[in-house]
């Protein structure tokens, strides 16, 4: 079939076709069944639900989005809708709960990529709406061993599963369609891995040369990969938890682990033939065990295999033990980290109150944990931007009821004006505050619950206050940033020049 | 000496006074009364409001009116917005023919009366809520724009999202 130019102009032009938007020039190459002739639009008048701003409808839309049937319902009107109900509902978050989803999920939106004969009556080309998924969530996928599998957690005891041989095949299966759905979806900007099982690792990564070859035309970037393990588990992090995202994708910005033991032997032994720049790891109730501390130490300053090579910002969130922030010391091997950010509400920071049940912030063995790494001395040199995560001063010294900032007297408090004092020879300081814990109040006759809980109880303390407040934090001129929980900035002073 | 008034001028050049407290209820012209009058009105203050109508310009002051004393949730948390039922009161206000309740949407978007918009919003929504295809396309005056077999294939294509 062949287009004159209006037609074909008139085809790039027309909404279903995202030409200008996610789908990449090199997409269209071979797209010759995806042009189809294109049905005139009918006449709506200016008033008109067909008619509204997209936002407008997307705002409606948001209000069904729990019921897929009536979501489906209005998809099938008309052709905008199909297209709205798509893109901005149905495929811009994919939930993947099993294996039989992804499945169905395939058969209906990627080309085969068995060489059976199932790839001749299966589809040649994906469909088009795989370029409108931004988030993919995969929950539990699927492991590969067979029969009984043998497997140690955390290196402290061993755990024996038994399955049956049809997992190869399901794994076998569920590997290559996220293969191929990350091959050909070129929207794809994060990636959650939840319910990951102790024995899950992708295949082992290939050495096809022609992949290699197409591999270094193509540069891909992960905005974000999160990785979170089974429930009640912490699994040592491996390369193969991500030797199937490396061999796409050269970079991830941000990547988040929740619930894994940093080992660095399994980190550094194994060569990883893609190699995968991170530029961002946030780790969040991660374990870093004895044993890979001591290997830390004795591991060589620049190590190549380093996953961790390419680093610059490393976030700690709810850290248990004091061990734990030794993986600062892993990570800064790389000599490229330059962001720290520690969660202050950690566990680790807080001890019991002689004879209560109160927790008190533990000044005496932290703040010399804080001098050293914002002393820009020895190895902390390359530090150069600390954010405290989940800030409450209520959390660090006694706070009286009704009390506010203006009326608190800082002088009485050596401890925290020595930690502060700490943080201020960063040269730049980002306090994050906590957000307040929701308030809910349900309707007796009803059971309707509202949220009461005041969000911007910190818009109301004025500028002077957070002065007065964090006055130890000034003495060495660094920046600093107080955002609140949702990022919004709410008091900044600049160093001088 | 009366309190100043907020002039509000529709598109058709209608002239509608009403309280500070009144126009507050848009946050494009409490802004506007802030930036032009950092003292407060010391006068009565004209907004002009060229995309709303002055039939709906009226609507929009008659809520605005009503709800002169009510607290509505905080404009940032989406779950208390989107869960909050629509009070009876709104909803016997947009009781009114299509044309006028995207009107009075359009009009509230264009102002920032966020609650209204919410209102409106939720409304169009249990108008679809329930319905096949078919019927959306009668209440809504929709043309149907696909082939039989491409419509069929919605369903059969999305399978998959029944787990979802």
């Amino acid at each position: 079939m062949f287009y004159s130019r209006n037609e074909l102009s008139q085809f790039m032009t027309h909404e279903r076709i995202p030409a200008s938007g996610n789908m990449k020039k090199y997409q269209l190459i071979g797209k010759r069944n995806a042009i189809r002739r294109i049905s005139v639009n009918s006449t709506y008048p200016s008033i008109h639900f067909y008619s509204l701003p997209y936002e407008i409808l997307v705002e409606i839309v948001s209000l069904l989005s729990n019921d897929l049937d009536d979501l489906l319902n209005l998809a099938q009107t008309c052709r905008k809708f199909e297209h709205l109900v798509y893109k901005e509902f149905l495929y811009k978050d994919v939930v993947i709960r099993d294996h039989h989803t992804f499945h169905s999920f395939a058969q209906s939106h990627l080309p085969s990529h068995t060489k059976s004969f199932s790839r001749k009556t299966g589809r040649i080309e994906p469909s088009r709406h795989i370029n409108y998924i931004k988030t993919l969530h995969l929950v539990k996928p699927p492991t590969r061993e067979t029969s009984y599998g043998k497997t140690q957690i955390a290196g402290s005891y061993d755990l024996e599963m038994s399955r049956s041989t049809d997992d190869q095949v399901v794994y076998d299966s569920y590997m290559g369609n996220l293969n191929s759905l990350l091959n050909e979806c070129f929207s794809i900007k994060t990636i959650i891995i939840s319910e990951i099982s102790p024995q899950f690792s992708f295949p082992k990564e290939s050495h096809n040369f022609i992949t290699h070859l197409f591999r270094a035309k193509a540069k891909r970037t992960l905005r974000k990969l999160v990785l979170k393990a089974q429930s009640g588990w912490n699994i040592p992090f491996k390369i193969n938890h991500m030797s199937t995202l490396a061999s796409i994708f050269d970079r991830i910005d941000d990547l988040v682990l929740h619930n894994f033991v940093i080992d660095t032997h399994r980190l550094i032994s194994p060569s990883i033939a893609n190699k995968i720049s991170i530029n961002k790891i946030t780790l969040e109730s991660c374990i870093y065990s004895s044993n890979s501390r001591i290997a830390s130490y004795t591991l060589p300053r620049n190590v190549d295999n380093d996953i961790f090579k390419d680093v610059s910002s490393l976030a700690l969130m709810n850290i248990y033990s004091g061990t734990d922030l030794s993986v600062i010391d892993f990570v800064k091997k790389n000599n490229k980290l330059r962001n720290l950010g520690i969660d202050l509400t950690s566990p680790v920071f807080y001890k019991l109150c002689k004879g209560g049940t109160e927790k008190s912030f533990d000044f005496h063995r932290y703040n010399p944990f804080f001098n050293l790494i914002c002393s820009g001395q020895g190895s902390y040199d390359k530090i150069k931007t600390l954010e405290i995560l989940n800030f409450n001063l209520a959390d660090l010294v006694p706070w009286p009821a009704n009390a506010n900032a203006a009326s608190f007297d800082m002088h009485h408090n050596e401890e925290l004006n020595s930690l502060l004092t700490a943080w201020s020879k960063v040269e730049n300081v980002i306090i994050v505050l906590k957000p307040r814990s929701k308030k809910l109040v349900s309707c007796v006759k009803c059971g309707f619950t509202k949220d009461v809980t005041h969000t911007r109880q910190h818009d109301k303390v004025d500028v002077n206050c957070w002065f007065s407040v964090l006055q130890p934090l000034f003495q060495n001129d660094s920046n600093i940033r107080i955002i609140d929980h949702r990022g919004e900035l709410m008091w900044k002073k600049t160093r001088s020049i | 000496m009366p309190e100043p008034k907020v002039i509000i001028i529709s598109s058709d050049d209608e002239k509608f006074p009403v309280d500070v407290k009144v126009a507050e209820k848009s946050i494009l012209m409490k802004k506007m009364i802030e930036d032009l009058n950092p003292d407060g009105l010391e006068e009565d203050f004209e907004i002009p409001t060229p995309n709303v109508r002055s039939t709906v310009l009226a609507k929009v002051i008659e809520w605005c009116t009503h709800h002169r004393n009510t607290v509505f949730p905080d404009d940032d948390d989406e779950d208390a917005r989107k869960s909050a039922p629509v009070d009876e009161w709104d909803k016997n206000f947009l009781k009114v023919d299509q044309e006028m309740l995207y009107e009075i949407i359009l009009a509230a978007n264009y102002l920032n009366i966020r609650p209204l918009m919410d209102s409106g919003c939720k409304i169009v929504a249990e108008m679809i809520r329930g319905k096949s295809p078919e019927e959306l396309r009668r209440t809504f005056n929709i043309v149907n724009d696909f082939s039989p077999e491409e419509e069929a294939a919605i369903r059969r294509e999305n399978e998959w999202a029944e787990d979802r």
